[in-house]
C-alpha cells in the first residue's frame, strides 16, 4: 500500500493564507455587528411586555397570534412568545417568566393547576376553545369500515380484535398507545383500562412525548395499519385524520372518583395569566375575559391552515382576524377595535410574532 | 556453485508509484534521472529496468542504500508489490500473469519471506507462528505442529514453542521468522534485511547460522541488505542497486576488484580483495562444519 | 482585482491571469492585510447596496389568500418549506414501500427483547444479584463485587428493579445489533478508502444530529415501542464500535499483514487470523464505549415507548419531581458503572493475555 502525499510548501502557505482570510472576515463581521447592535434597542416602553406561553401545538399558537395581534395593535403592549412544552411553560407562568397561557387543559393538568391556583401563582380568566373537546380512545375510520362491529371499548375483549392490534412485544394483547409518560392522562388511562376489565386484553404503550404519540398514529395511518390509542380534540392528528371514538360508558362523578370505568369528562380549557398581569394590564384582562374563540371557529381556521401550503400560525391568525371582525370586535373596546382595523388594513404585523411557526 | 537453469529470471522490471505512472515510459523521460522525473510528473520510479537471474540453490544478494529500490524488488518477487512493467519468470512461468488463485498457490508452496521487523503475530505463541503458513494452507493441527516443531528445531529454538514473541530477544524472534519460512518448505526464500535490526555480535552469529543452514538445505535465497560485509560474506553473487537500477552484478570478488563505476568503487573502497577472500573462506568453513545453536 | 493591499509579485506562477492565481498570490503575500482588505470591500459594498440588517431571500413563491373586507393574507412558500416537504415525501415513500422490511426487523428485535426481559424477570432477584456479584468478583475482586451488589440492591429497594431489567435487556439487544452492524462496517472502512470517506461524515452526523430529528421518522417506520428504542439507541451508539474497529485494524503493523499475505493468506484469512485478533483490544474499547452510549440513550428511548428506567426519569421530570428524577438518574449511572467496570476488567484481562504469555 503506497499513498502519495504531495503537500508542497507553497500549497501549505496558500492554505494558511486562506485560513487567515476567513478568520479576519469572521472577526470583522462580528465586530461590525456588535457595534451596530449597540445602536438600536433602547426601549421606551412604559407598558409591560406580555409574554405568551407558546405551547407546542397548533391551536394554542394560533390563539396566541390572535391575542398578540389584538394586544399589540389595540392596546399597545409589546408582546413576546416563549416556545416550549406543557410542563416547563406552566412552571414559567407560575414564576412570572411568561404571562399569558391561552390553553390550560383540565383535567389533564389538574394536579399542577390546583396547586398553583391555591398558591395564588395563576389567575383564571375563563375558557377558551369552548368545552366540547374530549380525550378518548380512538381508531382510524378506515379500520371501522373494515370492522363495523368494532365500535366500543368492550370489543377489545374479543380475541379477533385483540389479535388485530397485537404486536410482537405485546404478547398477544392489543397494543394501545396511551398518553404521554408523566402526564395525568397516563395514570387516568391506565386506571380506565383496569376499570373496564381490559387489563388482560390490552398492553399499554406510553410514549415520552406528544410528538412521538402523533408520529406513531400518522405512521400507522399512512400505511393503513390498525391503530388503537389515545387522542384529544385539538391534537394535530385528531384534526387532520379521520378518527373514530370507541364508545365508553358516559362520564359520571361517581364513576370517575371510584373505578374510572367511564369516559373522560369533557375537557375544560382555561385561559390563565400570571397575577402581575391583572395589576399591570387590566384592559388586556378584560379582553381575555370576553374571549369567545371556540371550537367551531377553530375548526374553520384549522381547515384553512391545512388547505394552504406555506401557511403558518401567523398567516392563519391574520386570515381569521381579517375575516372575523364581527367576532373579535365584541371582545375589545371601540377604540382598540379601530386601531386593530387600521392595522389590518395597513397589513401591519405585530413585533412580538415569531418569524415562522 | 553451477549456474545452469535460472530459478528466477527478472526481465526489464519497472515499478513506478504515482498516478501518472505510464507517462514515465514516454521517450522524453528516457534519459532523465529519477529525481527529475519525480519533479516533473510527481511519480516515483522505484525500479528502473531491472533484469537479473538467480540460479537454483544460490544466495543472491541485492545490496543498496535506503531508497535504492531493493526492498521494492524483494516485494515484487512475491508480488506484495505489483510491478508496473516487465516480467518475473519463476521456473519459466511469469508470475506477473498469475490470477489470484495461482498467486495464492505460488505464495503458499513456492516461496517464503523473512521480514526485517520479523512480522510475527504477537497474539500467538512461537509454535503457532511457525505453523502459520501451514495453517493457511489448511493443514490439520497435528501435521502442521509436527512440521513446525521440526523447523523450530532447525533454527535451534526447541523448548521455546509456547513462548510469545514479546518474551524473546530480537535474534530469537528472527529465528522464529526463519523457522516460519522454512516450515512451508519453499523453493525460494526472500530475506528482506533480516539481520539489520540486530546487534553486531548477534548479527554475525545469525549470518554464520544462515550459511550453515544453507549448507544443509540448499535453498535459493534472495537476500536484501545495505551492509557490504554481509553481502560479501553471504552472497554467491551480488547485485548493487542505485536509484532503482542495478549498477553492477557479479561475484563478490568481481565487485570489489573491478567496480563498474565510481559509485560502486566508492562503496567498496574500504574492502580489499584479501578481505573478501578471508570472509569467503570463513563462510566456507561454517557451511561445511558449523551447526545452528540457540543463543 | 481586489487590489489595494494585494499588490505583491507572484513569482514563478505560470498562469497569473486567472482569478484563482490572483487570489493565490494575494493570499501568499500578506494574508492578514489582504484578508482585511477583502472584508472591508465586501462590507462597504454590501452596506451601500443593501443597507444594514440585510435579509436572506428565502421565499420561492407567494400566493394571496383572500380574507374579507378586501383584505388578503400573503402566504410565503419558502425554500425551507419546499425542501422539508420533499424530505417528508421521501419518508412517506419509505414508510409505505419499506413496510415489510421495517416490520420484519421490528418483530425480530421485539421478540428477542421480550424473551430476554421475561427470562431475567423470571429469575428471583436474589439469584440475579448473586450471579452478577460473582461475575464482578471473578473479573474485579472485592471492590467491584461490593459496588455491584450495593448498586443492584439500590435498584431493587428503590422499586426500579423491573424497569432496570427492561433497560438491561434493551442495552443488550442494542449493543448486539450495534456490533452486528458496526464490526463489518468498521472492517469495510479499514480496507476501503472510499467507504471510509463516505462513512466518516455520516458517523459524525449520527452522533451530533439531535435525536428527535431521526426519532420521528423512526416512529413512522417502526411505530412506538421497543424496536424504535433500539433504532434510536443504535444510531447513537454504533459509531464508536465502527470507528475503533476501523482504527484497530488500521493500527495493525503493515509488516505483519504483509507477512500473512506472503504466506498466501486469503483476504479473509488476513482479517480473521491477523487483523481482528491484533485489533481486539481497540475493538473492545469500542464495544465498551458503545455500551455506555447506549445507556446514555435510555431516556430518549423512553420517549418512543421503549420502557425501562428512562420512563422513571421522564415521569419525574414531567411532574417536576426533581428528587425522583435524581433517584432514577442515579440508577442509570449505577448500571453504567457496573457494565463499564465489568467489561473493562474483561478487556484488560484480554489485553494481558495478548501481550504476555
Amino acid at each position: 500500500m503506497y499513498t502519495q502525499r504531495n503537500d508542497t510548501p507553497r500549497r501549505g502557505l496558500l492554505r494558511r493564507g486562506r485560513f487567515a482570510i476567513v478568520l479576519i472576515a469572521l472577526i470583522a463581521m462580528l465586530a461590525v455587528a456588535a457595534v451596530a447592535a449597540c445602536g438600536g434597542g433602547d426601549g421606551d416602553d412604559e407598558k409591560q411586555t406580555l409574554v405568551f406561553s407558546d405551547l407546542n401545538w397548533t391551536s394554542a399558537q394560533i390563539q396566541n397570534r390572535i391575542a398578540q395581534y389584538i394586544v399589540e395593535m389595540g392596546y399597545d403592549y409589546p408582546t413576546d412568545v416563549v416556545l416550549g412544552a406543557t410542563l416547563p411553560l406552566f412552571q414559567g407562568l407560575r414564576r412570572g417568566d411568561t404571562h399569558v397561557t391561552m390553553e390550560i387543559w383540565l383535567p389533564n393538568q389538574d394536579e399542577a393547576w390546583n396547586e398553583a391556583l391555591a398558591a395564588g401563582e395563576v389567575v383564571s380568566l375563563g375558557t377558551s376553545l369552548g368545552s366540547d373537546w374530549q380525550s378518548a380512545f380512538v381508531i382510524p375510520a378506515y379500520l371501522q369500515e373494515q370492522y363495523p362491529d368494532l365500535d366500543s371499548i368492550e370489543d377489545l375483549k374479543d380475541d379477533q380484535y385483540k389479535a388485530l392490534f397485537a404486536s410482537a412485544e405485546t404478547g398477544g394483547k392489543a397494543r394501545l398507545v396511551s398518553c404521554v409518560i408523566g402526564w395525568s392522562c397516563e395514570v387516568v388511562n391506565a386506571a380506565q383500562i383496569e376499570g373496564y376489565g381490559l387489563g388482560d386484553h390490552v398492553e399499554i404503550i406510553a410514549p415520552g412525548d406528544g410528538a412521538a404519540l402523533n408520529a406513531d398514529l400518522i405512521g400507522a395511518y399512512e400505511k393503513g395499519d390498525p391503530w388503537l390509542g389515545y387522542q384529544w380534540g385539538t391534537n394535530e392528528p385528531a384534526l387532520v385524520l379521520d378518527l373514530v371514538r370507541l364508545e365508553e360508558p358516559e362520564y359520571t362523578d361517581e364513576c370517575w372518583f371510584t373505578t374510572k370505568a367511564c369516559a373522560y369528562e369533557d375537557a375544560t380549557i382555561l385561559i390563565a395569566v400570571h397575577p402581575d398581569v391583572v395589576a399591570n394590564a387590566p384592559d388586556v384582562v378584560a379582553m381575555l375575559r370576553a374571549w369567545t374563540f371556540d371550537v367551531t371557529k377553530y375548526r374553520v381556521v384549522a381547515a384553512w391552515f391545512n388547505d394552504n401550503a406555506g401557511a403558518d400560525a401567523n398567516d392563519a391568525a391574520l386570515w381569521w382576524l381579517s375575516a372575523n371582525e364581527d367576532v373579535w370586535s365584541t371582545w375589545v373596546t371601540e377604540e382598540a377595535a379601530d386601531k386593530i382595523r387600521a392595522a389590518l388594513d395597513d397589513g401591519e404585523i405585530p413585533a412580538g410574532w415569531p418569524e415562522a411557526s | 556453485m553451477t549456474l545452469q537453469e535460472p530459478q528466477i529470471q527478472v526481465e526489464g522490471l519497472w515499478k513506478v508509484f504515482g498516478d501518472d505512472a505510464d507517462r514515465v515510459f514516454e521517450p522524453e523521460y528516457e534519459s532523465k534521472t529519477r529525481d527529475e522525473i519525480q519533479e516533473e510528473l510527481g511519480a516515483v520510479v522505484a525500479l528502473r529496468d531491472v533484469s537479473l537471474s538467480v540460479a537454483s540453490g544460490e544466495i543472491f544478494v541485492v545490496m543498496g542504500l535506503s531508497g535504492s529500490g531493493k526492498s521494492t524488488l524483494a516485494r515484487c518477487l512475491i508480488r506484495l508489490v505489483d510491478a508496473t512493467r516487465g516480467a518475473i519468470r519463476f521456473d519459466g512461468e511469469d508470475i506477473l500473469e498469475y490470477g489470484p488463485s495461482e498467486l495464492t498457490e505460488f505464495r503458499r508452496k513456492k516461496i517464503a519471506m523473512v521480514f526485517q521487523h520479523y512480522g510475527l503475530l504477537p497474539h500467538r505463541p512461537v509454535l503457532d507462528n511457525v505453523a502459520f503458513g501451514l495453517e493457511i494452507q489448511g493443514m490439520d493441527r497435528p501435521a502442521r505442529y509436527e512440521a513446525a516443531k521440526a523447523a523450530i528445531e532447525t533454527v535451534g529454538l526447541d523448548g521455546w514453542e509456547s513462548y510469545y514473541p514479546r518474551e524473546m530477544s530480537g535474534g530469537m524472534q528472527q529465528r522464529v521468522g526463519i523457522a516460519r519460512a522454512l516450515a512451508v518448505d519453499p523453493d525460494v526464500l526472500i530475506m528482506d534485511e533480516p539481520f539489520s535490526g540486530l546487534d553486531p555480535l548477534i548479527r554475525r552469529r545469525m549470518q554464520d547460522e544462515l550459511i550453515s543452514l544453507e549448507g544443509q538445505l540448499h535453498k535459493t535465497i534472495v537476500f536484501i541488505t545495505h551492509d557490504l560485509n554481509e553481502a560479501i560474506k553471504l552472497g554467491d553473487r551480488v547485485a548493487i542497486m542505485r536509484d532503482g537500477a542495478i549498477v553492477q552484478e557479479g561475484s563478490p570478488e568481481e565487485i570489489v576488484t573491478r567496480p563498474a563505476d565510481d559509485y560502486v568503487a566508492d562503496f567498496v573502497r574500504d574492502v580489499s580483495a584479501a578481505e573478501v577472500a578471508k570472509l569467503r573462506a570463513a563462510a566456507e568453513a561454517v557451511a561445511t562444519g558449523g551447526s545452528l545453536e540457540a543463543e | 482585482m481586489v487590489g489595494a493591499a494585494g499588490t505583491q509579485e507572484s513569482e514563478g506562477d505560470p498562469d497569473n491571469t486567472s482569478l484563482a492565481a490572483g487570489l493565490r498570490s494575494l493570499a501568499s503575500g500578506h494574508p492578514w492585510l489582504s484578508g482585511t482588505a477583502v472584508v472591508i470591500v465586501v462590507l462597504v459594498a454590501s452596506l451601500l447596496i443593501w443597507g444594514p440588517q440585510m435579509d436572506f431571500p428565502t421565499t420561492v413563491s407567494q400566493t394571496e389568500q383572500p380574507a374579507a373586507d378586501g383584505r388578503t393574507v400573503v402566504l410565503d412558500q419558502t425554500i425551507r418549506e419546499v425542501t422539508g416537504d420533499a424530505i417528508d415525501d421521501g419518508f412517506d415513500w419509505l414508510t409505505e414501500e419499506g413496510d415489510f422490511l421495517f416490520d420484519g426487523v421490528s418483530d425480530a428485535t421485539a421478540w428477542l427483547l421480550v424473551r430476554i426481559e421475561d427470562g431475567l424477570k423470571w429469575l428471583p432477584w436474589v439469584a440475579v444479584i448473586a450471579g452478577l456479584a460473582l461475575l464482578s468478583f471473578g473479573v474485579g475482586r472485592w471492590k467491584l463485587m461490593a459496588f455491584t451488589t450495593l448498586a443492584l440492591l439500590y435498584l431493587g429497594f428503590m422499586g426500579l428493579w423491573s424497569n432496570a431489567i427492561d433497560t438491561i435487556a434493551l442495552i443488550v439487544v442494542a449493543v448486539a445489533v450495534s456490533l452486528a452492524i458496526g464490526l463489518p462496517l468498521g472492517v469495510l472502512g479499514a480496507r476501503n478508502r472510499l467507504a471510509d470517506n463516505l462513512m466518516r461524515p455520516i458517523l459524525d452526523a449520527m452522533q451530533t444530529m439531535p435525536s428527535f430529528v431521526y426519532l420521528l421518522p423512526g416512529i413512522l417506520f417502526f411505530g412506538l415501542g421497543k424496536p424504535a428504542g433500539i433504532f434510536a439507541t443504535v444510531i447513537y451508539a454504533v459509531p464508536p464500535v465502527i470507528r475503533l474497529t476501523n482504527l484497530g485494524i488500521r493500527q495493525v503493523s503493515p509488516e505483519v499483514v504483509e507477512a500473512a499475505l506472503a504466506f498466501g493468506s486469503s483476504p479473509r484469512q488476513v482479517l480473521l487470523k491477523v487483523q481482528i485478533p491484533m485489533a481486539l483490544p481497540t475493538i473492545m474499547a469500542g464495544i465498551n464505549q458503545t455500551t455506555l452510549m447506549a445507556l446514555a440513550m435510555v431516556t430518549i428511548a423512553s420517549m418512543v415507548a421503549a420502557g425501562g428506567l428512562g420512563d422513571d426519569v421522564l415521569r419525574a421530570l414531567q411532574k417536576n419531581q426533581s428528587g425522583n428524577g435524581v433517584i432514577a438518574g442515579l440508577a442509570i449511572v449505577f448500571l453504567a458503572i457496573i457494565i463499564d467496570r465489568i467489561t473493562q476488567s474483561i478487556a484488560a484481562e484480554n489485553r494481558e493475555r495478548l501481550t504476555a504469555g
